[in-house]
């Protein structure tokens, strides 16, 4: 193994403990549901990042993604008494299939009529559970769903209510994510997916199917923002058509290409810093999307790349400069 | 070889191409070329997938490919390097290698997702095919750099190694000596004779002539979208009509 590897290495085992052990010096439930919120965005970022930091296809379905798996869940929890696990799988595959269908048509467009398609499918989105109340209750939401239970054998079920249980059922989701993220970026299928991304036509020449490459992209982003919605809604308890608000994408857009696009850890530390540090400063939500939108100008102009960016360039300024001894 | 049957393609009505057939034999460096404007991109585009010719067909080892997309066409084994030096930026030169090459391997987008042992095989057969070619082009030495961070001439000959990973039985070359230097376009020339020796067609397009008298077997020559003449190097460089196609009549 390299040295560079083995200082990964090295890096990741640390953020794993840090993150099993940080439950015990968090004390107050309030910073402990920041946590959770911080772990559902991560796989939510990751969907995003998938799309537009790999794909380089700047969709704006993720929310709509989000919010169908929250819906399927809850709906499958309320209506027909599912476990979680069951819904879980579902709203992934509600994602999965969802992003199927609008990936087909709208990924044969050219890529600023695909950015107009996937906003237009959130709002739609947003319409249907707003206006179908027969089945979502519309605006008054879907109040009531049931917490998370793992069945245990012999032991019976385990039921999670408390925020530090949930904090643990969401770093195995987020760690099963990230890995399967890993593993899809350095896979055959994320070396053709970065390779459509940089040069679309070249990527054809040498034998890449780029549409079906996007499309497997897109699907997948689905599938991911299906999964965190789902754990979404058992972790809430309650959820309403405001999901599929412009909001979320914005604050989805400010974490992923903050922390750096096209990158793992970056757009993990971008999740992080952008749920943690507003909550902190308690900014009004209003104010809080205004200065998002300041924030995002300035940091594309300054640092493009994100902090991953940002710290890949520093890092090679670093390796150039000569030593002076 | 290769085939080209009475292709023509139309943009808007104006005839890019009329009729133009010509054939490429196995073992051959065939020329193509013709002034600015006579066509000759639009062929390749025609004949690798990128463009849909309005008629004619094209046949490739025995085979139509008239009509396919241009993966299915890299995949069966014509390969295409670009008249601009085409890699990609972000990517190091050897993933640059490894993306060019892994859909020739016969093994599915899906088959790497989970590490297995014939992924990792399949991989290192990249690595090593990568490391041949990047010894061969002479540019050893930057399989770890960001192809984007190149200079022209090594983009260049990177792009030629990327369309050479799967090995292919012909290759299609846009200008691959334009804006390159002396030496550049002799070790170009000597790599291009090489592979030759070894068995693989080319077809050039090339406004360099003295690299076309050099390389080629045989030339053909457009001119507004038709085929005015072939035959050997000389013999077309003699070609009352070809001089006027360039030097204006």
């Amino acid at each position: 193994m390299s040295a560079a590897a083995q200082g990964q290495r090295a890096w990741l085992v640390a953020a794993v403990v840090a993150a099993l052990i940080l439950p015990l010096f968090v004390r107050s439930n309030y910073l402990l549901h920041i946590l959770v919120m911080t772990e559902i965005y991560v796989v939510l970022a990751l969907s995003l990042n998938l799309v537009l930091g790999y794909a380089g296809l700047l969709s704006l379905a993720p929310p709509a993604f989000f919010g169908i798996g929250a819906y399927t869940s809850a709906l499958l929890a309320l209506r027909l008494g599912w476990p979680f696990w069951a819904g879980l799988a579902a709203a992934g595959g509600a994602g999965l299939l969802f992003a199927a269908a609008i990936g087909v048509p709208s990924l044969r467009l050219s890529r600023h009529s695909f950015v107009i398609v996937t906003l237009s499918f959130t709002l739609l989105a947003q319409l249907a559970a707003t206006n179908w109340t027969d089945l979502t209750r519309g605006a008054m939401g879907l109040p009531g769903i049931p917490p998370a239970a793992i069945g245990l054998p012999g032991l019976g079920r385990l039921v999670l209510t408390g925020k530090t249980a949930w904090y643990y059922l969401m770093l195995a989701v987020v760690l099963a994510a990230l890995g399967a993220f890993a593993a899809l970026v350095r896979s055959r299928l994320g070396r053709a997916i970065v390779a459509v991304r940089e040069d679309e036509v070249l990527a054809r020449a040498v034998g890449i199917d780029a549409a079906r490459v996007k499309f497997l992209a897109f699907a997948l982003s689905g599938l991911l923002g299906g999964v965190a919605g789902s754990c979404y809604a058992h972790y809430i308890s309650f959820i309403d058509p405001s999901l599929f608000d412009f909001y979320y994408t914005e604050n989805l857009l400010i974490m992923v290409i903050l922390g750096g696009a096209g990158t793992v850890w970056g757009v993990v530390a971008g999740a992080a810093i952008f749920n943690v540090v507003p909550e902190l400063l308690r900014i009004h939500p209003e104010l809080r999307a205004f200065l998002y939108g300041i924030v995002l100008l300035a940091a594309i102009s300054a640092a493009p790349g994100g902090l991953a960016g940002w710290v890949r360039a520093r890092r090679a300024a670093r390796a150039a400069e000569p030593s002076r001894a | 070889m290769l085939e080209v049957r009475g292709i023509t393609k139309r943009f808007l009505g104006v005839p890019a191409l009329r009729d133009v057939s010509l054939a490429v034999h196995p073992g051959q460096i065939v020329g193509l070329i013709g002034p600015n404007g006579s066509g000759k991109t639009t062929l390749f585009d025609c004949v690798t997938g990128y463009l849909a010719a309005d008629g004619g067909a094209v046949i490739f080892r025995g085979q139509e490919i008239t009509g396919l997309s241009p993966h299915a066409i890299a995949r069966r084994g014509l390969s295409r390097i670009f008249q601009q030096a085409r890699t990609f930026p972000a990517l190091t030169a050897r993933e640059n290698l490894r993306a060019a090459g892994q859909q020739h391997q016969g093994a599915t987008l899906a088959a790497g997702l989970v590490p297995s042992p014939r992924s990792r095989r399949l991989d290192r057969a990249l690595d090593d095919r990568a490391e041949e070619l990047l010894a061969t082009l002479e540019i050893p030495g930057v399989a770890a750099t960001p192809a984007g961070t190149l200079s022209y001439g090594q983009q260049k000959l990177l792009g030629i190694a990327m369309a050479l990973m799967p090995r292919p039985p012909m290759v299609l070359l846009d200008e691959p000596v334009a804006g390159v230097n002396p030496t550049l376009i002799e070790s170009i020339k000597k790599v291009l004779r090489a592979l030759n020796a070894g068995g693989t067609t080319f077809l050039v397009i090339e406004h360099n002539l003295e690299v076309v008298m050099d390389l080629c077997h045989n030339v053909f020559v457009l001119d507004s979208g038709e085929l005015i003449a072939q035959g050997s190097p000389a013999a077309v460089q003699a070609d009352e009509r070809v001089l006027a196609a360039y030097f204006g009549r």
